[in-house]
């Protein structure tokens, strides 16, 4: 009896943690991104005038720089850096979303109370206290544009590579654009608005038109997903690059 | 125990299988490139810089030339469908310049006409074998017999590209076969105006003449008014000035100076007993003698000199500076180019054409017969009507032009039956080749020739009335030179055979035109004044235009 039981005991565990992992294996497929279906792609990947292995590479580097932004730096302790200084913290994009909408949040609720208990106050107490919550909400406010400038120059600096390598395909890279949003089900982001600027206008855009760090972080979102579909859309491109990995590592060796 | 162990062996290795089935599932092969945890690639992509400065390769530009442009079909099909000049009949041979009249007064006539001659449509080619007899004289003055504008194979390969870019680009709404039908009624169009020198001499029973005219010769291509609006509604309007400054830079090529000369003499072999009241026929010789020259070129227009150096171009170059925002412009440029000297080599083929007969010495028969109406018909009235006619046959030796040929489209076609576009070691040479038939396509070879131009009929026949102090003539002419021979080709040996030399052979011509003139004469003391109004305008012809012409002539007679 005891043997029976250690037995079960023992295959159930082996058994579970199988089935766990083709559980999680089918999770993962049914959230697999789509791929991009355009007739242009099997035109240029893997070509040498399309998507071969450093055009490819270059994606890659570029989705990986956004996802920096966006979630922050790995460090060795398997946690993540934030590369925007904030007051004392550094923080992802992602976390300065959520301080700008807490900072919204938080200025909204404080003058919804302060309204509908104005009658606790003397008028001077009460537009003393006003005066506090404003300038406690401007002051962050201020800090993090401060934040999204600089977010902004740092995108603009590291994309400059990229914008002038599309620069000559534009147009085919927005049909690219157009079929991602259309299959990801936006009727319409930033990136597509920023992929139909006039060449050379790109960065003006992303200086006027992103106001907030919600947007930019929405874009940013969007650019990096778009690249990762674009990526995994080319077969081709991908081997080529994982052999110059591969060549890279051997010469290391 | 023994038991359990092997039932707990048996389950785990089943479970290690199930977690290796679950690891290779996703297809990525080694390792996920995309994990923002995977170091190997991480690391790989913080520590490399990947340049963007794409360098074209050949297999990548034979790739997108082969598979996306069809250029291997393209550059099969026929643009030239012919590769020779333009028929024009020489100055020296119009009607209008005969000095026929009664020169009663004197044994000297100098004679000098202003005159003007127009070809509104000049003919490409012989007529085309199908469709009405109208239509057919009209399509031979179209450009689209000369170049392959409305060639159905052709369409049938752009349609073709046409529906594959659209699927790459859905805005793409360029309409190739549109743009292309916008042009193909062009035509080419000529204009001369100058003086015709002429001096005639009488000595015994000998007449003799020469003949010279010295003009100004303008030779342009044509679109009607409805064919510009056509064209502009397709492409935009242009700015008018730019339109004519283009114009005159590649369409249009004018020339001043001298033509050929002229010398006849005839001896009458019967003459009744009444001089100028019987009936005489005279027979003679004439020789056309090449003096042509010209004294301006390009004076409103410009000069096109035949294109013998064979350009180059080099698609590498032009994709790898197309890809860069600095040289994008350069290769538009270098493109523009090559288009616009290809437009030159067919304004040098068509357009330029010599004041004379390109140097052909020539060498003929003439007879002239004078009937009086009054032989035939006896009434008295009819006293000053004659029959005035004239035949001539004329022989212009050979002489060495510049013609233009393409290679037959059977040989390109067997050169492109030999060639693997999908072996990549010789993606350098067949793009190579590619460059040399795409060069080819556009330009002609210009090579030095003998060429035989053959003979020359005229037959004038005229009914003249002439009295004391006026006159008019009323008749036709009818004009026809022979097709041509090319021989002695200066072309490479091995090219010798695969030239289609009878594309660049002229069409024998042919012209039926009415003429009248009208002049009056005045007496002085020492000589007679001959003022005369001509004109002549091409009713039927073959293998050359329809030009009208009007001189007004002065003739004195000393």
């Amino acid at each position: 009896m005891r043997k029976v039981v250690l037995c079960s005991i023992i295959s159930s565990i082996c058994f579970s943690s199988s089935i766990f992992a083709v559980a999680d294996e089918r999770a993962k497929k049914a959230g697999k991104s789509f791929l991009l279906e355009s007739p242009m792609i099997p035109v240029v990947d893997g070509k040498s005038y399309g998507v071969h292995g450093r055009v490819f590479g270059l994606i890659l580097q570029n989705r990986r720089e956004i996802r920096k932004r966006l979630y922050g730096v790995p460090a060795k302790n398997g946690g993540r850096i934030g590369m925007f200084q904030l007051g004392d913290n550094r923080c992802c994009l992602v976390e300065l979303g959520r301080i700008e909408s807490e900072n919204e949040a938080e200025y909204l609720s404080k003058l919804n109370y302060l309204e509908s208990n104005r009658l606790k106050y003397a008028a001077d107490e009460w537009q003393e206290e006003k005066d506090a919550i404003e300038k406690e909400y401007r002051g962050t406010k201020a800090q993090l544009e401060e934040v999204l400038d600089e977010a902004k120059e740092d995108f603009i600096n590291f994309t400059q590579d990229y914008l002038e390598g599309i620069n000559g395909v534009k147009e085919p890279v927005l049909v690219l654009v157009e079929e991602f949003c259309e299959k990801k089900g936006i009727e319409w982001c930033f990136l597509l608005h920023w992929g139909g600027a006039e060449a050379g206008a790109e960065h003006e855009m992303i200086r006027q038109d992103i106001k907030t760090i919600k947007e930019f972080t929405g874009f940013c979102r969007d650019l990096s997903d778009f690249l990762e579909v674009l990526a995994k859309s080319c077969p081709k491109g991908k081997q080529l690059f994982i052999d110059i990995v591969k060549k890279a590592k051997q010469a290391k060796k | 125990m023994k038991k359990f162990l092997q039932v707990f062996f048996i389950l785990f290795l089943f479970s290690i299988s199930n977690f290796s089935i679950a690891d290779e599932s996703d297809g990525l092969g080694d390792f996920d490139i995309f994990a923002d945890d995977n170091t190997l690639v991480g690391d790989f992509l913080d520590n490399n810089e990947f340049e963007i400065t794409r360098q074209s390769t050949p297999e990548g530009i034979l790739e997108i030339l082969i598979d996306i442009v069809k250029a291997d079909r393209i550059l099969q099909e026929d643009i030239f469908l012919r590769t020779n000049r333009l028929n024009k009949r020489s100055l020296l041979d119009n009607s209008l310049f005969l000095m026929d009249k009664d020169y009663c007064y004197g044994n000297w006539i100098l004679g000098v006409s202003l005159f003007f001659d127009q070809t509104s449509r000049m003919h490409f080619t012989k007529p085309c074998s199908t469709g009405k007899r109208k239509q057919k004289y009209e399509i031979a003055s179209c450009i689209k017999s000369y170049l392959a504008l409305t060639s159905p194979t052709l369409f049938c390969v752009i349609k073709d590209l046409e529906s594959e870019i659209k699927e790459l680009l859905p805005d793409f709404d360029i309409d190739c076969i549109r743009a292309l039908c916008l042009f193909k009624n062009a035509t080419a169009q000529e204009r001369s105006a100058g003086l015709f020198f002429s001096f005639m001499g009488k000595i015994r029973k000998f007449n003799f003449r020469f003949k010279a005219p010295f003009y100004y010769k303008i030779r342009n291509f044509f679109l009607t008014d409805e064919e510009r609006k056509a064209i502009s509604r397709e492409f935009g309007e242009s700015d008018e000035k730019e339109g004519m400054k283009f114009a005159r830079r590649h369409i249009i090529s004018d020339q001043l100076g001298l033509g050929d000369l002229r010398f006849d003499f005839d001896y009458p072999v019967y003459a009744g007993c009444r001089v100028g009241r019987d009936l005489e026929v005279r027979l003679g010789m004439f020789s056309t003698i090449p003096t042509n020259v010209a004294v301006v070129k390009g004076l409103y227009g410009n000069c096109f000199k035949p294109i013998c150096c064979r350009p180059s171009i080099s698609f590498l170059d032009i994709f790898d500076m197309l890809q860069h925002d600095n040289t994008r412009q350069q290769a538009i440029t270098i493109a523009k180019n090559f288009a616009l000297n290809a437009l030159n080599g067919i304004s040098s083929l068509l357009l330029d054409s010599s004041l004379g007969n390109n140097r052909h010495f020539g060498l003929g028969f003439m007879s002239k017969t004078k009937i009086p109406f009054r032989s035939i018909f006896n009434r008295s009235w009819l006293g000053n009507v004659f029959y005035r006619g004239k035949l001539s046959l004329e022989y212009l030796f050979s002489a060495k032009e510049y013609r233009w040929f393409v290679e037959k489209n059977d040989v390109i076609a067997a050169q492109f039956a030999v060639r693997d576009f999908e072996d990549e070691d010789k993606a350098a040479e067949n793009l190579a080749f590619l460059e040399t038939m795409f060069t080819d396509k556009f330009y002609p070879f210009v090579y030095k020739s003998k060429v035989y131009p053959g003979f020359i009929f005229t037959w004038v026949a005229k009914l003249a009335y002439e009295s004391k102090r006026w006159g008019i003539h009323l008749g036709w002419d009818a004009w026809a030179q022979t097709r041509e021979k090319i021989d002695e080709i200066c072309a490479k040996k091995g090219q010798l055979a695969s030239l289609d030399v009878e594309k660049a052979r002229r069409p024998w011509a042919f012209q039926w035109t009415l003429l009248g003139s009208v002049f009056f004469k005045t007496e002085r003391r020492k000589s007679n004044l001959y003022v005369g109004l001509n004109a002549e305008k091409t009713v039927s012809s073959r293998g050359i235009g329809r030009p009208f012409k009007v001189t007004l002539s002065f003739e004195r007679n000393f």
